[in-house]
């Protein structure tokens, strides 16, 4: 891959090497309100998307889970109370700002005994061979790179039969609901954007971004090439969220 | 949608149960005895299952769950209804005919936790309105229960004396149990008899 390559940054190609920095630029802006906003877009529904994630992974006592692009820390927070003191959690993000928020919210709730914060990007996760019991990424492949890497990576640091948890932003089932959820996104998420943290751009590339993201059918396929078994998806809120599932064999 | 909609009423039904069980700790401690162990219910008319997840210190409700159970129990609506309800939860599996599979033991503790749960109700409402107020609701909400209770055993009662001595329609309990007692005596020993004329006949049969 050479440097004059471009990839989608929202709606824009941009040169690849600078794709990681511009996605750190908006997480940087956004952080300290990430959690405000979104209960604000999403009307409070991303809890009970979070939650039916958390549902299918299947987690039990004294399991090891990592929670990529896990921000300020829901999943990782209930991951926490079901693994035990047996068990780890490891929150990873590739944001420091993100990172920060979420340590920070984790151990002033009293969730700490169990948890390890890293810094990593999900290309080229620092952890062994075979090590997780499940992994969870929750509204992050999306701004991932290289998502085929992250893919392979994840596959790699998951035990046989570890499961990998994609809870992304998707297409919509219905063609009513699209032109809802379009009107929604690119009129009023910039605005809600602007209003509560003074940053509409951020938010008008949260709506390309979820635009420029694999529907569906393509998400499960690229889990499937990169080693995944077992795929299956399940759409919430008639696909503008979509839950993938694949187990490593 | 519809799952969005299960995963909503769970998710509030499980707050209520977890809030409710901060408000008796002793029950809530013992649920480390049962800790990470599944169950799955399976409701029908309608139909509908979740599972409950005991954790060390709360209670789980799965709307969705992929991989092995402890337990599961299956029945209607209202032998569910029923086996909230009433003291004697074996009669009542008996009765509704409610399938119970796997780790019965496991069925039996939690039972055991629903017999003994005790929630401080004062405590709970002197939490939403502070302690005096709370105090005196939940002085007047006793009082309130303890006279309706009254009533309904004087009702109780005064209904019995009717039923059973004036129109000389219904036995009393003691006399029904003596008879109950005495039907499934009569019913043991037919069963016996039946068996020893079945054994006769095959001996006579043999021997012919």
């Amino acid at each position: 891959m050479t440097n004059q390559e471009t990839i989608d940054f929202g709606y824009q190609q941009i040169p690849v090497a600078d794709k990681e920095n511009k996605v750190a630029e908006v997480f940087h802006s956004v952080a300290s309100k990430y959690d405000l906003m979104n209960d604000i877009m999403s009307m409070g529904i991303h809890r009970l998307w979070k939650r039916f994630t958390v549902e299918l992974s299947g987690v039990r006592k004294g399991q090891k889970v990592l929670d990529i692009a896990g921000g300020t820390g829901d999943l990782t927070a209930i991951f926490s109370q079901l693994v035990g003191r047996q068990g780890e959690v490891v929150l990873a993000d590739i944001n420091a700002s993100m990172l920060s928020v979420g340590r920070d919210r984790l151990i002033d709730r009293g969730h700490a005994d169990n948890i390890q914060f890293v810094q990593a990007n999900a290309e080229a996760l620092p952890f062994p061979d075979d090590y997780f019991d499940c992994i969870t990424i929750a509204f992050g492949l999306r701004n991932v790179t290289h998502k085929n890497n992250a893919l392979e990576s994840m596959l790699r640091v998951l035990k046989p039969g570890g499961r990998l948890l994609v809870l992304e932003f998707s297409k919509p089932q219905y063609d009513w609901l699209s032109r809802v959820y379009d009107q929604y996104s690119f009129k009023a998420l910039p605005a809600i954007g602007k209003a509560v943290t003074n940053d509409a751009e951020s938010y008008r590339y949260l709506a390309e971004s979820i635009r420029m993201h694999p529907n569906q059918e393509t998400l499960a396929g690229m889990m499937t090439d990169a080693g995944f078994a077992q795929v299956k998806f399940h759409n919430m809120t008639g696909g503008i969220v979509a839950l993938h599932r694949g187990i490593k064999p | 949608m519809k799952q969005m909609v299960k995963l909503a009423a769970l998710t509030s039904f499980e707050k209520i149960i977890n809030k409710l069980l901060a408000y008796d700790p002793l029950t809530r401690d013992q649920l480390a005895n049962i800790q990470d162990a599944i169950i799955c219910i399976e409701v029908e008319n309608p139909d509908f299952v979740f599972w409950v997840h005991f954790t060390e210190q709360q209670i789980r409700l799965i709307s969705e769950w992929h991989d092995p159970v402890d337990a599961t129990i299956r029945g209607s609506l209202s032998s569910f209804l029923a086996l909230a309800k009433e003291q004697d939860k074996n009669q009542v599996l008996m009765r509704t005919r409610m399938e119970v599979a796997g780790n019965t033991q496991l069925l039996t503790q939690v039972q055991q936790l629903a017999a003994q749960l005790d929630i401080d109700w004062e405590a709970a409402i002197a939490d939403i309105t502070g302690d005096v107020p709370g105090h005196l609701l939940a002085s007047a909400i006793k009082q309130g229960f303890g006279f309706a209770n009254e009533i309904k055993r004087s009702l109780d009662h005064s209904w019995g004396n009717y039923w059973q001595h004036e129109t000389d329609t219904l036995l009393h309990a003691n006399e029904y149990q003596q008879t109950a007692t005495n039907i499934s005596q009569l019913r043991f020993e037919a069963d016996r008899l039946e068996a020893r004329i079945n054994r006769l006949i095959r001996h006579s049969e043999a021997q012919s």
